[in-house]
């Protein structure tokens, strides 16, 4: 787990919500993109071991998720969907200014707070204790009177929950607009590439 | 289930049983788990990163110390976030204005105004500008906004007190360690105490930090500071001989016998501010350097189990309140070996390295 191997990653990280809006452009499938992503930061940390010449990591970032998206095109997994213009014109390009940076870090919070009070009640609890008053787990357990295991257990479930809002998400896609709007067309040979 | 959700909940397990509990074999297992496939070690750092990310949470801490685990569905922390999906700030947002208030709503505005009122009284009362006190628990990271327009950062477990009066603005810093972006008023100094070190603002950003030892470091960022190392002065705007201006780039050590001035290189400076970023930057310090500045963050205490690698010299940027990221790293680069037990985590030499 060296900080230099993953430097990359974590840099990336900052932009989540934009990868994510580049890998919608090849599905819709939420499970696909999670898929793709995962495989786009699998690629991140061998490229910082290779240390390549990197300009930015953000465009660095984006190509390496087009390239994992077309690969698995190519390879006939996936079923794209039709180029969405509003999808074409996401920012993808500097990272925010700093007033931006604060509102969107207020955001992000109000989101967090969003997901945990989603969280089922015992889950919720037991999250409050760990991550706003420091509580070990052990602590929990004994002041909830919880075994040990089902702290653990909720906090699995937490943590799994926060991940999924913690990180920039891709702006809300537009409503579709009637029934061809929906329509899933397959791949012309010229978009999929040799 | 897809293939990242699954790599995903084993991530969240790994990560979940290292906070519960801990072992060299525990250890070992995730290492071999994270070396199986990049997408492992991929997912283990998304999860890791958003983990530390939800102590921002730690902010929400009541300041009473009262501890309620159903705090984030208050309605005073959902108002203070709006724009929470289903949460009742949303339903706020949506209430036409002219609406009439209940008499609920009554009862509280009358309620706050009787409050107002109350507190305006003892204010006129007492006659003079109280203390205002604020501090930060282990781990934690604050900021606060004077009514001057000052900002003060609170690092890890410190604790200040501050009093605006008509002559002068006072800090009293009890322990641990404070940035202050100082607005310029000359009509009013603005001193900051310290132990026996008085710190006088002339305009300026500058950290000042309570060493054990009776040792305050001062470091300025930006502008100049005056700086006393003596008691008795204690907040007059008038400083005694045993002083010492400090301008930026420059750090002050004031303790017995005195103070002395350095000049840091830019890089050091920003590197001893990293925590106003939540991280830790080390560049050659030693282990036990290192680990006491960790332990300054964390519950998790680091402890050095055999003094024949305390001075290990260690290097790299580190999340403050991710002291197991720099175990790990300590196992990697120097073969170290980790054993956890509770809310410590005991470090010895590795099996190669022992005589």
């Amino acid at each position: 787990m060296s900080k230099n191997e993953e430097r990359y990653l974590l840099q990336a990280l900052e932009f989540e919500g934009a990868l994510r809006a580049c890998l919608y452009r090849y599905t819709r499938q939420e499970s696909e993109v999670e898929d793709l992503l995962q495989e786009t930061y699998a690629r991140l940390l061998a490229a910082a071991t290779d240390d390549p010449e990197v300009r930015t990591v953000r465009a660095f970032s984006l190509d390496i998720a087009r390239d994992v998206a077309t690969g698995w095109l190519r390879q006939g997994t996936g079923e794209p969907v039709r180029l969405d213009p509003y999808l074409e014109a996401v920012e993808v390009g500097e990272p925010d200014q700093p007033v931006e940076e604060i509102i969107r870090r207020r955001q992000g919070l109000s989101r967090l707070v969003g997901a945990i009070q989603r969280l089922p009640e015992r889950c919720r609890r037991v999250l409050t204790l760990r991550k706003v008053y420091g509580y070990s787990p052990t602590q929990i357990a004994s002041r909830l009177d919880l075994p040990l295991e089902a702290v653990g257990e909720d906090l699995r479930l937490a943590a799994r929950r926060c991940v999924q809002v913690v990180f920039d998400p891709p702006p809300p896609p537009p409503p579709r607009r009637g029934l061809l709007g929906r329509l899933r067309l397959r791949p012309r040979a010229h978009e999929q590439g040799g | 289930m897809s293939r990242a959700d699954k790599i995903s909940a084993e991530a969240a397990d790994w990560l979940i049983r290292l906070e519960t509990a801990s072992s060299p074999e525990l250890w070992d297992g995730l290492q071999a788990w994270l070396d199986t496939n990049a997408r492992h070690h991929a997912a283990f750092v998304r999860l890791r990163v958003a983990w530390h990310r939800v102590d921002a949470l730690k902010n929400m801490r009541p300041v009473d110390g009262t501890i309620d685990p159903d705090l984030l569905i208050r309605d005073h922390v959902t108002r203070s976030l709006p724009g929470i999906d289903g949460a009742p700030a949303t339903r706020r947002a949506r209430k036409p204005v002219e609406q009439q208030p209940t008499p609920s709503l009554r009862r509280r505005w009358l309620a706050a105004v009787s409050a107002a009122l109350a507190v305006g009284v003892l204010t006129w009362l007492i006659g003079r500008p109280s203390w205002k006190h604020y501090e930060t628990a282990v781990g934690g990271h604050d900021e606060v906004t004077l009514e001057d327009g000052t900002r003060i950062q609170l690092n890890t477990h410190t604790e200040l007190r501050v009093r605006i009066s008509r002559s002068r603005r006072q800090v009293s810093l009890l322990q641990g360690e404070a940035l202050f972006f100082v607005t310029h008023d000359p009509e009013h100094p603005f001193v900051v105490a310290a132990g026996h070190t008085l710190v006088r603002a002339l305009g300026t950003e500058f950290s000042v930090r309570i060493r054990g030892a009776g040792h305050v470091d001062v470091l300025v960022a930006d502008g100049r500071v005056a700086v006393s190392a003596e008691a008795a002065t204690q907040f007059s705007p008038a400083l005694g001989t045993r002083a010492a201006e400090v301008s930026t780039g420059e750090s002050a050590d004031a303790g017995q016998p005195g103070i002395s001035v350095q000049t840091l290189p830019s890089s050091e400076l920003v590197r001893r501010l990293a925590w106003t970023s939540g991280h830790l930057s080390f560049q050659g310090e030693t282990l036990e350097e290192a680990t006491q500045e960790f332990n300054r963050y964390n519950r998790l205490q680091i402890i050095i189990g055999d003094r024949s690698i305390a001075g290990y010299q260690v290097g790299g940027i580190f999340l403050a309140r991710d002291p197991l990221s720099f175990v790990a790293a300590l196992q990697r680069s120097f073969g170290i070996q980790a054993t956890r037990s509770g809310d410590e985590v005991r470090l010895r030499p590795g099996s190669d390295n022992e005589n």
